[in-house]
């Protein structure tokens, strides 16, 4: 396959043009982490107007407020431009897992768990911070760690 | 829907427990025992533990602080005497004086700390086995 890489011109607007008699698999998965801006390891996020490719392995949890997502690290916020569906779809296999409406955390960094009053877990962070998972998400929580059904 | 149920199921097997307990020290000062009294435990524990399923149903983002915590957990309680003595009333389970309220709400309190103890019991244990769990996970990793 020949890969052509040219400068635009100035005023241009950068752009990427796929020349294929068939899309592949694996063409459509590059497509779409171009797309999504996520890469196998990283994840583009925003932080006062500038684009950051952040290790995705250093993302503590995403959480949901007002309609935007924001990625937690260990020392910072980012903003992401996702929806928190397409963050759970896009990290479907790894350690990241949905634990509530607006959450989805990367078990990873859970230091533990204790239990909260209403039948609910508190998931206690590497960081310090504590987030909430619902009795409804602990299922699969249990599946994830190999002891649900 | 689904979650609810199996909540208020949980709540009704441990409110209904507590209520038998409280119940079976009460009755054995009297020589005979009411059959009634079964359905009206069952009827008492289906009320309290709607209310109950409603109340831990509120699902706020963060953790709740200890003051709102206690706070809410004595609005509760409150609530299910005002159940109880409504109920035990029109069952003449008591009678509605200061020393018929007093053994009413002791009996809550004693069917309250029971149910508390019960639920904290199996989800300590359940969130150990989760600690454990995710240990291993992340050694295996």
């Amino acid at each position: 396959m020949k890969i052509t890489i040219e400068s635009p011109l100035p005023g241009e607007e950068d752009e990427i043009i796929i020349k294929m008699a068939e899309l592949d698999d694996e063409v459509l998965k590059v497509i779409r982490r171009l797309k999504d801006g996520v890469s196998k390891d990283t994840m583009a996020v925003y932080a006062n107007e500038s684009i950051l490719m952040v290790p995705i392995r250093d993302i503590l949890y995403f959480d949901a407020t007002d309609n935007r997502v924001f990625a937690y690290t260990r020392d910072n916020c980012f903003e992401t431009r996702k929806k928190l569906f397409e963050i759970e779809e896009l990290l479907a296999n790894s350690s990241f897992l949905r634990i509530s409406k607006n959450a989805i955390v990367n078990i990873k960094s859970i230091d533990h768990l204790s239990p909260e009053f209403n039948g609910r877990f508190i998931a206690s962070l590497k960081n310090g911070e504590d987030i909430i998972i619902s009795r409804g998400y602990v299922p699969e929580l249990k599946k994830k760690l190999g002891i649900g059904k | 829907m689904r979650a609810f149920l199996s909540e208020f199921l949980k709540w009704f097997l441990i409110i209904n427990t507590g209520i038998m307990v409280i119940v079976w020290i009460n009755i054995f000062k009297y020589d005979t025992i009411w059959t009634a009294i079964i359905p009206q435990i069952f009827g008492a524990s289906f009320l309290t533990s709607l209310v109950t399923a409603a109340y831990f149903s509120y699902n706020p983002r963060k953790p709740i602080s200890v003051p709102v915590r206690i706070l809410l957990t004595i609005a509760h309680y409150l609530i299910l005497c005002v159940i109880i003595m409504t109920l035990g009333t029109r069952f003449n389970w008591f009678e509605l004086t200061l020393q018929g309220g007093l053994a009413v709400t002791l009996s809550v309190a004693g069917v309250y700390i029971i149910s508390a103890v019960i639920s904290y019991m199996l989800s300590k244990g359940e969130a150990d086995e989760m600690t454990d769990a995710l240990k291993k996970y992340k050694e295996e990793d």
